[in-house]
């Protein structure tokens, strides 16, 4: 096995190639002994597996990304001052909010980009545009920032600056995906409103879940790997079908602790239920627990990326037959 | 009967919120026809000087007072009350069929003072009523019969009253006789009083707002309206419409579709060629569309206030416009380009409360819980504000000496304030507006405690866990020194 202590030491690991089955992670390799079949959203919708799935299990990954991000305070601080500064910018437009908003303040894509805009809107025509997309691009340099740091320590190295402009590569692609996921909600938004306020609310939960479904790996794809955005989709996409993966379970869970748990938690602190620009202390703490929350389920789709990336490397992707 | 004399009304008439040539201090919603919410009243600070209590009967309490003279009028969900302003006694009562307390109006009428309310909770006992004022004898043959239960409130201008109802229809009754002058449907419920200015109606025809336990709202949808036997049914299908009549014959003069989404508006308020209205959508998003009154052209818009209720009106005075939204924020804006001059944030909720300046210098609003606060119209700061009390406030009065407050709730009534001389102003500042030292001292605090709290344990943790052995992809680290060099 390969699994070992980690050292927390400045010393990177030889590089590996990464199409070699030799290379396969000890999690990845324990499960790509038996073949899996890909299906559309993973064990939900395609076939059951007959072994464990490349992405590893659910848990490992969820604790996983809560250990590495707690455990590094560079990645804790980026998060945090971004956290701040998003809410001075949301304050210097004339945003009136309550502190609340910071729970979805680091929100992955696309959700925390559909609140950018929906805030820039205050602002109204041509200049609630400029500031949502400037909005959304700052929003893609701290996500792929935070990815470089933490993929940097799950590949065994301590969060430094290289991996920070390490991570600034995957900026266009979270700009992408970004753009992409706030117009499916745009479209999406406007189709489901047919179908009653009830209905609609289930209607947007899912289309956010799946969205994050498919697009949850670039972030991580594009830093660690050199494909065009294309075939970075396509192979967020195959990774987030792999059979028994239940990818589509883990946003779920997300969205769920994002759009429920988290604001269920928030009444406890009544002062993060005020129009505010000062938000107090406990409020600041609530919203970096969420703030923490949602980074962490970025490092868990970093580590299932990781996880599955081999088995991926040996498997082109390709359009599917007609 | 026997009438006020107009020349005693015009000498006592306080304040100067009455419609030009009007001679009474208050005379009706927001003081005018056309709600203009402003007044020569007594600057704060101020003390509680009376309160009336009203018999609520379930969510009915008191309506928005009226003030003629020397005496304060309010309507209670089964009788209309006198009020002597000087003590807060009761000087007479009214009984009237049960229904909505919505706010009378007072209009001169053959050189007597005539009381005008609605009545009733169905479609068969809704009326229109107008009483001498000095003795409360009716001054029509008959009441004027309404199509359905009315929340709308009287309206007068130009010797007419104008009042709506649930059904959509909007009355147009001639202040002598009592007969109909005209009437339109409109395709959804009028839901407060009509605002008439230079000759022209605005209403926006919505479904009625109701408010569950969790302050959230709810619509209650008004019967499909029946068109009129000439065919008519004003108001944009299927779509909240600001909705523009000729006060004289009841034609529409324009219909405007206000933004899709529109769940619920404010009242509208029109001044200086220009008409004023706050949009809310089912997330309680709001926004302050300003139109002009020729032809409802949208001259700005202002997005980001929250969602104005539809017993509330903005107010422009003094080179502004005030609104007061549903989640407690006072906002005044520039009239010229929508541009926000302050707002200040009360965290409270006002529901049936409308922006009242006084004297210019002060602006005057009633919260959910219990308070009249007073803000500065110039620095925005709040300067002054009443002791909570349970039950919200309401449509506010003002006269020459006292400043005259709904309240509803189990202590449903009229509640009196004078000028308190030995009082003293406050100076608070929204909360709204940005303290840099609280807002980063806060900010360090909560960064280091989280910090400390997670990366210590955490990171002893992940020292001592055993992880996967995820190597860095070949070539990556060239051509990130490739990029750094």
């Amino acid at each position: 096995m390969t699994a070992k202590k980690r050292s927390g030491g400045k010393g990177r690991r030889p590089s590996q190639p990464r199409s070699s089955a030799s290379s396969t992670p000890a999690p990845a390799r324990r499960t790509s002994e038996a073949p899996s079949r890909p299906g559309l959203f993973g064990s939900l919708l395609g076939r059951r597996p007959i072994g464990p799935s490349p992405l590893g299990r659910l848990t490992t990954a969820l604790g996983r990304g809560f250990v590495v991000v707690g455990g590094s305070w560079p990645i804790l601080l980026v998060s945090f001052v971004a956290l701040f500064g998003e809410w001075a910018v949301l304050i210097a437009i004339g945003t009136r909010t309550t502190p609340r908003f910071l729970v979805t303040s680091m929100a992955l894509p696309p959700i925390g980009s559909a609140l950018d805009f929906q805030s820039a809107q205050a602002l109204g025509g041509t200049a609630g545009i400029v500031v949502g997309f400037a909005l959304l691009v700052a929003r893609a340099f701290v996500l792929a920032i935070l990815a470089g740091l933490i993929i940097g320590v799950l590949e065994g190295r301590r969060a430094s600056l290289r991996d920070a402009r390490r991570g600034l590569r995957a900026v266009p692609f979270v700009v992408a995906i970004n753009v992409v996921g706030l117009s499916a909600l745009l479209v999406g938004g406007s189709l489901l409103q047919v179908l009653g306020f009830g209905l609609q609310f289930l209607g947007n939960v899912m289309l956010i879940t799946a969205l994050l479904h498919f697009l949850g790996f670039v972030p991580a794809i594009a830093i660690r790997e050199r494909f065009g955005l294309v075939d970075t989709l396509r192979r967020s996409r195959a990774a987030a079908s792999l059979a028994g993966g239940q990818q589509f379970t883990f946003c779920l869970l997300y969205v769920v602790a994002l759009l429920f748990v988290l604001p269920l938690v928030g009444t406890l602190n009544q002062s993060g239920g005020l129009i505010t620009a000062n938000p107090s202390v406990s409020a600041w703490l609530y919203g970096m627990v969420a703030a923490y929350v949602n980074v962490s389920f970025l490092a868990a789709l970093s580590y299932r990326w990781m996880a599955a990336e081999p088995h991926l490397a040996t498997q082109p992707v390709r359009r599917r037959a007609r | 009967m026997v009438g006020v004399p107009i020349n005693l009304l015009a000498g006592r008439a306080f304040g100067q919120a009455a419609e030009p040539g009007s001679s009474f201090a208050w005379p009706q919603f927001q003081g005018g026809a056309s709600h203009p919410g402003t007044a020569e009243g007594p600057p704060p600070p101020y003390r509680q000087s009376w309160a009336f209590p009203v018999v609520p009967i379930g969510q009915q309490g008191a309506s928005a007072p009226v003030v003629v003279a020397d005496e304060a009028i309010v309507v209670g969900p089964a009788a209309v009350y006198g009020i002597d302003l000087a003590t807060g006694q009761e000087r007479w009562t009214l009984a009237r069929a049960e229904g909505p307390s919505t706010t009378p109006a007072v209009a001169t009428v053959k050189g007597t003072a005539v009381l005008l309310f609605t009545e009733g909770s169905s479609s068969s006992d809704t009326k229109l009523r107008a009483v001498g004022l000095a003795d409360r004898k009716p001054a029509w043959a008959t009441p004027f019969s309404l199509g359905e239960q009315s929340h709308s409130g009287v309206t007068v201008a130009g010797g007419t009253a104008f009042v709506g109802d649930d059904a959509g229809q909007v009355f147009a009754v001639d202040l002598a006789t009592g007969k109909e002058r005209w009437s339109v449907l409109l395709n959804d419920g009028v839901q407060g009083p009509v605002t008439v200015a230079d000759g022209t109606v605005y209403t926006v025809p919505q479904e009625r707002l109701a408010i569950g336990a969790a302050a959230t709202p709810t619509m209650t949808p008004a019967s499909s309206p029946s068109p009129s036997p000439s065919g008519q049914v004003v108001g944009e299908p299927n779509r909240v419409s600001l909705v523009a009549l000729s006060a004289s014959s009841g034609d529409p003069s324009w219909v405007v579709p206000l933004p899709l989404g529109t769940v619920f508006t404010s009242l509208p308020v029109a001044a200086e060629q220009t008409v004023y209205v706050a949009v809310s959508d089912s997330q309680l998003n709001g926004e302050l569309i300003a139109m002009n009154t020729a032809d409802g052209a949208v001259r700005w818009v202002h997005r980001g206030v929250g969602p104005v209720w539809q017993t509330s009106s903005p107010t422009v005075a003094g080179g502004a416009v005030y609104v007061a939204d549903g989640r407690g924020g006072l906002w005044k804006f520039d009239p010229a380009n929508g541009k926000r001059l302050f707002d200040f944030q009360f965290n409270e909720f006002i529901r049936r409360s409308s922006p009242v300046v006084v004297r210019g210098t002060s602006v005057l609003v009633g919260l959910g819980d219990g308070r009249v606060v007073a803000v500065d119209a110039s620095s925005g700061h709040e300067v002054w504000e009443s002791e909570r009390d349970p039950g919200l406030v309401g449509g506010i009065a003002v006269t020459r000496d006292l400043v005259l407050s709904a309240t509803g709730g189990l202590r449903s009534g009229l509640v009196a304030y004078e000028p308190d001389p030995q009082g003293d102003l406050i100076d608070v500042t929204s909360p709204s507006v940005a303290d840099p030292a609280r807002l980063l001292g806060n900010f360090a605090i909560a960064l280091v405690v989280m910090v400390v709290l997670l990366a210590v344990p955490l990171g002893y943790l992940s020292r001592r866990t055993e992880a996967p052995d995820f190597g860095e992809p070949e070539g990556s680290e060239d051509e990130d020194e490739d990029g750094a060099g």
